[in-house]
């Protein structure tokens, strides 16, 4: 029976994510634990739950996110696989049912976690992200949430943590954000260094204009020398943008 | 009130750091002001014009200029610090100098930064016009 039990708190606290399953392992379980039940029955009922298990952990175990369940005190009720790998990759340690989650995490992220986990088991659904530096000193971007695990009466009974590894995200939002900086940089050089000789020239033509375009010498001479600057300077702005570019390549790669 | 232009002379100030450009201004504002009596100089960066009004304060006040055309994009005093010079030093007390801010940059956070200086008028962007220099004289 202590097994039931055990499967009917597990089941509780994944009761947000799988409402249809909660309800139909709490029945039949249920039904096992009354004293008159027979042979036959707990037979029918085991390979029922075995099979909503096989349901579950297809479900729970495949997703590329990493999801681990706790109770009001914060310790591990149950976990995906792809949660167990992580921890132990990142880490080095084996999440263990029934201890502590902050015995598994990254002791610098331990306030961040108390934080939400407090927010979550008062209700309230919490998502940040954060960078993590790991155990081969490389660094992580990661999305948690923590969402409050309530049973059917509603009562909170624990809550759900959520990780998404958005570290390729970060990096493309970086790159975007470099590219970005480039473009203000190339704008605003033009602005000055393309748009000054240009308003020059446009200067000199309403000189020449107002003499009804029979330009003197010394017009001439300097719309000569403008554009050879426009010219230096866009060749200078080109050679700009192209290192820039260089320079991103090589970041991001 | 309208100038009298042929009483009173007109003193102008351009800053500007490249010489062209000094010199086509000063032709497009002689055109604008044909008949009028105007004093023009030309100085190639900021602090070269805070100098030049120092200049002017103590040794020829009647000569401080009534207009000044500035560039924001020059080395060694740009037109923001030429600005903060001005303001910060109070040139706009010796005479009620009018300043334009004459640039090629088309940002728009350039000429929402020259609001926030009273002594600014006008915001210009190159090229300056015989048309534009006569509305502002005459203004």
């Amino acid at each position: 029976m202590k097994r039931y039990e055990s499967l009917l708190a597990v089941n509780n606290a994944r009761a947000k994510y799988y409402p249809s399953f909660h309800q139909r392992v709490t029945a039949n379980t249920r039904r096992l634990l009354k004293p008159d039940a027979d042979q036959k029955l707990i037979t029918k009922l085991t390979a029922d739950i075995q099979f909503l298990a096989y349901k579950f952990s297809a479900v729970f175990d495949s997703s590329k996110s990493y999801f681990i369940i706790l109770d009001r005190k914060m310790n591990i009720v149950d976990y995906n696989k792809a949660s167990l790998r992580l921890v132990k990759k990142l880490f080095g340690k084996k999440m263990v049912i029934g201890e502590h989650i902050l015995n598994f995490l990254h002791p610098g992220s331990a306030k961040t976690i108390l934080s939400g986990c407090d927010k979550a088991l008062n209700g309230e659904t919490v998502s940040l992200e954060r960078s993590i530096a790991c155990l081969d000193n490389k660094t992580s971007w990661w999305s948690f949430e923590f969402s409050p695990a309530m049973d059917l009466k509603e009562n909170i009974t624990g809550l759900v943590f959520n990780a998404i590894d958005i570290t390729k995200r970060k990096a493309n939002e970086a790159k975007v954000l470099s590219q970005r900086k480039i473009l203000a940089k190339i704008s605003q050089i033009q602005s000055h260094e393309i748009r000054g000789p240009v308003c020059t020239i446009m200067g000199l033509m309403s000189l020449i204009k107002e003499s009804d375009y029979e330009p003197n010498r010394e017009y001439l001479l300097l719309l000569e020398t403008t554009a050879d600057i426009l010219n230096e300077n866009i060749r200078e702005i080109v050679g700009l943008a192209n290192d820039e570019q260089n320079n991103t390549a090589i970041k991001h790669t | 009130m309208k100038r009298e232009k042929s009483h009173d002379k007109i003193n102008i100030l351009l800053v500007d750091d490249h010489e062209i450009n000094n010199y086509i201004h000063t032709k497009v504002i002689r055109k604008a002001l044909s008949g009028s009596n105007i004093e023009i100089v030309a100085d190639l960066n900021g602090k070269q014009a805070i100098n030049h009004l120092y200049h002017f304060m103590d040794n020829d006040p009647n000569s401080f200029p009534d207009y000044i055309f500035l560039d924001l994009n020059m080395p060694e005093m740009n037109g923001w610090q030429f600005l903060d010079e001005y303001t910060r030093r109070k040139l706009g007390a010796v005479k009620d100098s009018k300043v334009f801010i004459t640039t090629s940059s088309v940002f728009s956070e350039d000429v929402d930064k020259s609001h926030s200086y009273a002594c600014v008028k006008d915001y210009i962007t190159k090229p300056l016009t015989i048309e534009r220099v006569q509305s502002i004289i005459t203004a």
